[in-house]
């Protein structure tokens, strides 16, 4: 599979990735940085809303799994901040299995994608998510 | 024989004294037991008044006749016995037999016979003196019966005293007629005190005021009462203290009029025992809902330890794969070849060893019931579609053709999407990983009755017929892969076994040895 050419498709943007894990979270900056993009990592979930206004991020990655704290309430938390349009938010779900989609629709996010995830269908979801 | 005796001297007044022999044969005539004379050869010589009184007959009729008419007939053989006796000098005393009456009665009677002498010393006949002991018989008897039947009363007397239960006779005024040890040792009163009671006395303070009226409709149903009938009833001692008690109430007609036997029994050791019994119920219930608490505890500590334990195995590896795959797209310096068989195989088993934790954790899962399933009306056509669309890459790497053959329009069935796509990816990936390049995988469904019946069939290797009912067993693998492919984790049948029966329909496989599978599976229409 062929690697998306970011420098000319996207312009760089600001992501923030909110999961609890120090290899996810590196996952997803490798793959992201390899595109170009600035990443902050919100390493739990109660610091996904101070970051969504200090960062200011184009978009939010959001882990389900982050314990001590409800993800979906979090989600409408940061609705109550952020119109979709203005801030799109992805969610990683644990295997497909256990996930019911129109859920996490239902919760705010903008799309998901289930885990083990790959670099291709993650560029895939961000560049329909950030399209100009 | 008494010997005769020489006569008194002294004269009875105003009468002539008798000469020896005729004072003899006056005492033989006024005798009440029969004197009878015999000859050897058995005829009667002398009979007397009382031989007379005995057997009926005068002296007229008896004199010179046979001594056998006075014998029963099935008594001679006896007769004759007696006779050698006497004939060899012998002697009979009290010999008790029986003999008949002129009027054809049998009587009791005692024999004493001697024999008679001669002056020469010779026997010349016999002298028999016969009583008759019917009267005295009679009356023995009389008295054995009665003693015996003493001796019965006394020994049921025995009874009723030794009972285990008090034992009570009332009449209709409610006054103790009898009463037993047992009801003494029962009430504290003396026997003498009982019997001057009211059966009322022992009746509790509280339930007296109705007793009366209990008794009086008890006389009038006039029906044995069972013991223990119903109520808790108590009886009072004589130190006013109660016991629990069973009573049991039998009507009796006498000539003293109608009375109630009342067996009381002292219940206070059995209701001890239920009470012991009872609380031991009691404790036992409570120590089984504290276990099943405790295991319900458990339960939840197990789920929550499995969703833990999936998060912790699995983490790790979704980075792995991440990494792996990144390194695969060979985006910054390119990998030579070696590098890349190598990270094929990390690639390969960490997705074989993702797979092996998410089959364990769902089945689990399903096993410890933490499975919950959102039931729905969902599109036939849809799902297996999408289903296909799944599967696809890893059909095009293995050569193998995926398909829809036969679908009815707007099928729908009753199931939780999630899982129905579960189903069908593990019935199609066994499919496509069992069938040899060039073969092909069809999906088809059809509708029987109520249920929708969902097939997918492969050309592949095929299952022996004595593995086709141990297929869906857990960690069961064939041994036919085709080569090349990597096994399974010998739960996904397991999982689809579990997954359609929760689901109300069922699964089973047709298949030969390099004839292919079909692997059936029903749901429910909705």
């Amino acid at each position: 599979m062929g690697k998306l050419d970011t420098a000319d498709s996207h312009q760089s943007r600001r992501i923030l990735v909110a999961d609890e894990t120090a290899g996810g979270r590196a996952l997803l900056r490798a793959i992201l940085e390899l595109d170009g993009h600035f990443v902050c990592e919100a390493k739990e979930a109660a610091k996904l809303l101070g970051l969504a206004r200090s960062f200011d991020p184009h978009l939010v990655i959001l882990d389900l799994e982050m314990s001590k704290i409800d993800a979906y309430a979090m989600v409408k938390s940061l609705r109550r901040i952020k119109h979709p349009d203005h801030l799109p938010l992805i969610a990683l779900s644990p295997a497909a299995t256990q996930t019911f989609p129109e859920k996490i629709v239902a919760a705010g996010f903008s799309s998901y994608l289930v885990k083990p995830i790959s670099p291709y269908e993650l560029r895939s979801c961000i560049s329909v998510l950030l399209r100009p | 024989m008494t010997r005769p005796r020489t006569p008194p001297r002294t004269q009875l007044h105003g009468q002539t004294p008798l000469e020896p022999a005729n004072w003899l044969a006056a005492i033989v005539e006024s005798s009440d037991d029969a004197i009878i004379g015999k000859s050897l050869d058995g005829m009667i010589t002398s009979w007397n008044k009382g031989a007379e009184q005995v057997f009926g007959y005068p002296s007229s009729e008896a004199l010179g006749r046979p001594i056998t008419m006075l014998i029963p007939s099935e008594l001679w053989t006896e007769e004759e016995h007696i006779l050698e006796q006497l004939r060899n000098g012998g002697r009979i005393d009290h010999f008790e037999t029986t003999r008949i009456r002129k009027d054809g009665k049998k009587i009791a009677v005692s024999l004493s016979i001697s024999p008679v002498f001669n002056s020469r010393g010779e026997v010349c006949g016999f002298a028999k003196i016969v009583r008759d002991v019917t009267e005295r018989n009679r009356l023995i008897k009389q008295e054995e019966t009665t003693l015996a039947s003493t001796l019965a009363e006394h020994k049921f007397q025995e009874l009723i005293e030794q009972a285990p239960d008090a034992i009570l006779q009332v009449d209709s005024s409610g006054a103790i007629a009898i009463a037993n040890r047992t009801a003494e040792l029962l009430f504290g009163y003396s026997r003498e005190e009982l019997l001057s009671l009211n059966v009322d006395a022992l009746v509790p303070q509280a339930a007296r005021h109705k007793h009366q009226g209990y008794r009086d409709k008890f006389a009038a149903a006039g029906v044995t009462r069972p013991m223990g009938e119903g109520l808790n009833l108590h009886a009072q001692r004589k130190d006013g203290s109660l016991l629990p008690v069973e009573i049991s109430l039998s009507p009796i007609s006498s000539e003293r009029g109608n009375q109630v036997i009342a067996v009381v029994r002292d219940v206070t050791e059995r209701k001890k025992t239920e009470k012991q019994l009872r609380s031991l119920q009691e404790s036992y219930m409570h120590e089984l809902e504290a276990r099943q608490e405790e295991a319900e505890r458990l339960n939840t500590l197990k789920s929550e330890f499995m969703a833990s334990i999936s998060h912790e195995l699995r983490t790790p590896l979704h980075t792995i794969i991440g990494f792996a795959e990144l390194l695969a797209e060979d985006n910054e310096a390119p990998l030579d070849d070696k590098q890349k068989r190598f990270l094929h195989h990390i690639q390969a088993d960490s997705e074989h060893l993702l797979g092996l934790i998410n089959d364990v954790l769902d089945l689990s899962r399903i096993e410890a019931g933490g499975l919950r399933l959102a039931t729905e009306s969902v599109p036939l056509e849809k799902i297996i579609s999408e289903a296909i669309h799944s599967i696809s890459p890893f059909a095009t790497e293995r050569g193998v053709i995926v398909s829809v053959e036969q679908m009815p329009a707007q099928a729908k069935v009753s199931a939780d999407p999630l899982r129905l796509r579960q189903i069908l990816y593990n019935l199609l990936s066994n499919g496509v990983k069992f069938t040899e390049r060039g073969g092909t995988v069809t999906v088809s469904a059809t509708l029987h009755g109520d249920f929708v019946r969902i097939t997918v069939a492969d050309t592949g290797v095929g299952i022996a017929a004595e593995e086709c009912s141990r297929i869906f067993d857990k960690f069961y693998q064939t041994g036919y892969t085709s080569s090349g492919t990597r096994q399974g984790t010998g739960l996904g049948l397991t999982i689809c076994k579990q997954l359609v029966e929760m689901q109300g329909g069922k699964i089973w496989v047709e298949s030969e040895l390099r004839h292919g599978s079909r692997f059936h599976f029903t749901l429910p229409a909705p």
